[in-house]
């Protein structure tokens, strides 16, 4: 083993620029793919149309809310414009606020207070109209509030002694004071409890795909040595070239595994985020064998790597890994998808099954003659 | 001492090689010659153990090609037609490279010698930068290693310059006669085959190359 | 002249390869169309839920209140018409067993849940979510932080009812009976929510519904995979004895490269209209002669434009593998930027200004004003000059490369 150490030095350190790139990429291209599609989530807006139809203090309040919204790009336009950019798709929605607005509020009458109109386009329409729904459900909400305290003050001491405004300013004070109730997300089986902050990649999903390729790209070593000159001398010394091989694969696997921890322990300061590491090397272990067979197959490095990049994509769109929101594909089957044995620990599925029995296929082949 | 028996060679219906048989003992210079096609490569292919005979015996000192190829192979040493090294390495680091891999150890200083010994003495420079004939003495080098006991070489000395050709082939007779050991190869090369080997072999069916070397004073065997 | 033989031949050499390779054509073919129906699976069972198997929520009522039982019995209720949520009150082992299959997720009422809501005190809902749903669990997540909010304002106003009630002479017992009657009032007040506003759906009759706009972003991607497919099988690794002996020809390397755009170029176009007609027979789309004339152009326009900046990477980076890479990182911006996969409408407002200077977005826009939007008129301007600077830098690249390679 020390000589087979020795030698794969001797190679890597003519390419090592080439080595470190791939070694760091998975990393590195994590990283910055997060990094960017997080501040473009920050600054993506969904552009909103409102139409007013009246101009009280009621619905200046609420366009202020919603243009406080961070996700949200409010335009205020007349109702026919709104509706033709609509039908345009300039806009995701438009919220028309009808005119008795804030006399209806005040009067604890809330049908119909609003309209909205969404085209068959509009991706982000349901949170943005929650969002609307909530805070005027809160303003009439709190009407309601001081209707039934100025009635039970009628009942109960023969005269209301309090104004809605008074109330009113009470219960936003109280809100804001005892905001207490939160939700929480855990999933079954794991202790941890998810981030509230969703990303729109799932990072070690998107790990999975990067090591994938440069794992890949990395074995192209196998094509490169079976097919050189140089490596019929192994006939002649005391490695035989299937052996020179599995060794030398296992070589790269433990530094890539290394490499694996390092990121594993950057990616959780970073993002925090942790993994099992027993998953990470199961996962290492089955991409690289995986490398390493498909590698076999090919004369050429070129031809190689080029379906080395088609395959990745494939696996990327496939599991969804590659698409943005948190979409993890559920409708591939947790037992076929080539991430699972990485995100889930599963072993007896698809993948580790099938490139487990062809390596003990490759390995009870039978040696040639000559090499 | 090499025994070959009653060799024969097919691939499918063409028979390549018919019954061969001779023998090398140690401290021979064999020189191997024929028109292309003939057979030569395919006869130290055989003999090195990468293609297996369809007929026939070989024998290496009482060890047969048949059943102890492992201990066999750790005798030969074969010098391939290609250049088989590492482009990107030096000569340093694919002697080295291919010291690691091989069963004896040498340290740096006896494999420098090696390449001094051949008068290939670019000792840093990567194979991509050396000449024609540098990479051929190194070529050979390598194959020398493990201090094998039979040296066959697939023409050693083509397409290199005469003073190349001469440092080669004066290390070769050296190395036979010095160590004992036994050398078969081929070239074209009929004025320095003449000089270098002790016998030589005529193969195919073709009476061309018998005649030249009579022609040279020699009796060459008609394999 | 010599430059128009050369790239010919190359031209031809090229065409030749393919054909030798035929059996890999349906291979290359069929890739994009895989990738595009791999999303569409992916982005359907998303965004259009089965409604014949609604997700399955449990909810758990570990405080035993008269008041969690009212909540959960309303929201059972109210999911039972037509959503594709369902939700069912469990026990906590129902729920436990279930967990692992039917349900999607599980909602935890915790013990003294609704004493801490009359004291103000911090409570938590905890959901727990199926680890092989994760979308699904994310789906109930964000609807139970949606009834959190309207829980929240309704805590603060019967915080506040109390508050105002304590000063009057009332009795203890009767003031928490008040308390649990507004709490009721309040919760079917919040149930009723959706009273405060009408809803409506536009629809732009003429075309432009989401099948045509999404059927055009396939068939964008599909031809933008399938240039960089047939440009990179166009591609080999000559070795520089090849190259070399081209150089002693007189063969340049823009030769090399102007035939591989040109093969790939007319090989798409084939395909390209195919499936175009395709697509636009399926949908029936509504175009005129002159529209299909425009399109074309629009559609070389981008083609050549995208193969010229894969040759001027491939002048650039030597290295096969951080050419694929690169290449490929081109193709991924290319097809975002272009508003193929996320409509431009939702990009960050510097992005959106940035939009009318890439040729991917702008050929996509006209793209759709012709086929979705019945517009007749196209400006070509933007995307010649941006060709017309490609070629200058491809120019500019490979003389670089011939010279650096000497």
């Amino acid at each position: 083993m020390k000589q087979i150490i020795t030698t794969r030095l001797m190679h890597w350190k003519k390419q090592w620029v080439s080595l470190m790139f791939w070694l760091l990429f998975p990393f590195v291209a994590t990283v910055s793919v997060i990094m960017i599609t997080d501040a473009l989530q920050d600054d993506a807006q969904i552009p909103v149309g409102v139409v007013l139809k009246e101009e009280t203090d009621a619905s200046e309040a609420l366009v202020q809310k919603i243009k406080s919204a961070p996700f949200i790009r409010t335009t205020i336009l007349p109702e026919d414009k709104a509706l033709y950019r609509l039908e345009k798709h300039d806009l995701d929605s438009v919220f028309t606020i009808h005119s008795n607005f804030e006399q209806k509020i005040q009067q604890n009458n809330r049908s119909r207070l609003i309209t909205a109109y969404q085209s068959d386009l509009s991706l982000a329409y349901s949170p943005v109209k929650e969002m609307i729904v909530s805070y005027v459900q809160q303003e009439t909400g709190r009407a309601k509030a001081a209707f039934t305290i100025q009635e039970l003050e009628k009942r109960y001491s023969g005269q209301t002694q309090s104004t809605i405004e008074d109330i009113v300013a009470k219960s936003k004070t109280i809100q804001k004071e005892e905001d207490l109730l939160s939700t929480n997300l855990t999933f079954h089986g794991d202790h941890e409890t998810m981030n509230d902050t969703q990303r729109p990649f799932n990072v070690w999903g998107l790990w999975g795909i990067f090591s994938l390729l440069s794992a890949m790209l990395l074995f192209d070593w196998v094509i490169k040595e079976k097919q050189s000159k140089a490596i019929w001398r192994l006939t002649f010394s005391r490695w035989s070239l299937k052996s020179y091989l599995l060794l030398n694969s296992l070589l790269y696997t433990l530094v890539l595994f290394m490499t694996d921890m390092l990121t594993a322990v950057s990616l959780y300061y970073i993002f925090g985020e942790w993994l099992n590491p027993a998953n990470l090397l199961v996962y290492r272990l089955l991409i690289c064998t995986a490398a390493f067979l498909l590698a076999h197959l090919f004369k050429r490095p070129f031809y190689y790597n080029t379906v080395a990049f088609a395959l990745v994509l494939l696996a990327g769109i496939g599991t969804g890994a590659l698409l943005p929101t948190r979409i993890t594909a559920d409708w591939l089957p947790d037992f076929a998808s080539p991430l699972s044995p990485l995100l889930a620990g599963n072993l007896l599925s698809l993948w580790p099954l099938a490139i487990g029995v062809t390596f003990v296929l490759w390995l009870m082949r039978k040696e040639q003659y000559h090499a | 001492m090499l025994e070959v028996q009653t060799l024969s060679k097919a691939y499918g219906r063409k028979q390549i090689l018919n019954d061969l048989s001779f023998t090398v003992h140690p401290g021979e210079v064999i020189g191997l010659v024929g028109e292309n096609g003939a057979g030569k490569s395919t006869l130290l292919q055989i003999l090195a153990t990468l293609s297996q005979p369809s007929a026939g015996e070989i024998m290496l000192y009482d060890q047969s090609y048949r059943t102890d190829v492992k201990i066999i192979r750790r005798q030969i040493g074969f010098v391939p037609q290609d250049i088989a090294l590492w482009e990107d390495f030096s000569v340093k680091e694919n002697m080295r490279f291919f010291e690691k891999l091989s069963w004896n150890h040498k340290n740096t200083e006896q494999l420098r010698q090696l390449c001094q010994d051949m008068k290939l003495n670019k000792w840093n420079e990567t194979v991509k930068q050396l000449s024609g004939g540098m990479k051929r003495k190194l070529n050979i080098a390598v194959s020398l290693i493990h201090d094998p006991d039979l040296l066959i070489l697939d023409e050693p000395t083509a397409g290199i310059d005469l003073k190349s050709r001469k440092d080669i082939a004066s290390y070769l007779a050296g190395l036979a006669k010095t160590q004992e050991k036994m050398i078969l190869y081929t070239s074209h090369d009929l004025d320095q085959i003449t000089q270098t080997c002790d016998r030589i072999y005529c193969m195919g069916d073709d009476p061309f190359y018998y005649q030249v070397l009579q022609a040279y004073g020699e009796q060459p065997v008609l394999l | 002249m010599t430059f128009i033989r050369h790239s010919l031949l190359f031209f031809k050499s090229n065409l030749k390869t393919l054909q030798r390779k035929l059996p890999v054509l349906p291979l290359l073919l069929l890739f994009p169309v895989i990738l595009v129906s791999l999303m569409a699976v992916i982005a359907i069972s998303i965004i259009q839920p089965d409604e014949d198997e609604p997700l399955r929520v449990g909810l758990v009522d570990l405080d035993k209140s008269q008041e969690t039982e009212m909540v959960i019995e309303l929201i059972e209720s109210s999911s039972q018409t037509g959503n594709y949520i369902k939700m069912e009150a469990l026990t906590e082992e129902q729920a436990r067993e279930q967990i692992n299959e039917q349900l999607s997720a599980y909602v935890s009422f915790p013990k003294g849940f609704t004493e801490s809501l009359y004291n103000g005190d911090s409570v938590t809902l905890e959901v727990t979510g199926n680890a092989g749903r994760r979308t699904e669990s994310y789906l109930v997540k964000e609807l139970l932080d949606s009834l959190a909010r309207h829980i929240r304002t309704s805590q603060a106003n019967i915080l506040t009812i109390d508050d105002y009630l304590k000063p009057l002479p009332i009795a203890d017992d009767k003031r928490k009976d008040i308390l649990v009657q507004q709490f009721k009032d309040f919760l079917i007040y919040t149930a009723g929510k959706d009273k405060l506003l009408s809803e409506e759906q536009i629809t732009n009759q003429a075309t432009s519904s989401p099948v045509h706009y999404y059927g055009l972003a396939a068939w964008f991607i599909i031809i933008t995979i399938w240039l960089l497919a047939f440009y990179s099988f166009f591609s080999n690794d000559d070795g520089i004895r090849m190259q070399n002996r081209m150089r002693l020809y007189g063969v340049t390397v823009l030769q090399q490269l102007t035939a591989k755009i040109t093969a790939t170029c007319l090989i798409t176009s084939v395909l390209g209209a195919i499936s175009f007609y395709l697509y636009v027979s399926i949908m029936a789309i509504p175009l005129y002669s002159e529209d299909y004339i425009r399109i074309a152009l629009l559609t070389l326009l981008y083609c050549l434009i995208y193969l010229g900046i894969l040759a001027m990477l491939e002048t650039i980076f030597t290295g096969h593998k951080i050419r694929l890479l690169m290449q490929s990182l081109l193709t991924l911006l290319v097809l975002l930027a272009s508003g193929a996969i996320i409509p431009t409408l939702y990009f960050p407002l510097y992005m959106q200004h940035l939009l009318p200077y890439l040729f991917a977005s702008e050929g996509f826009r006209w793209l759709q004003e012709i086929i979705l939007n019945g517009r007749f008129y196209a400006d070509y301007i933007p995307m010649t000059l941006m060709l017309l600077c490609t070629v200058m830098i491809l120019i500019g690249t490979s003389v670089w490369k011939e010279r650096a390679v000497k």
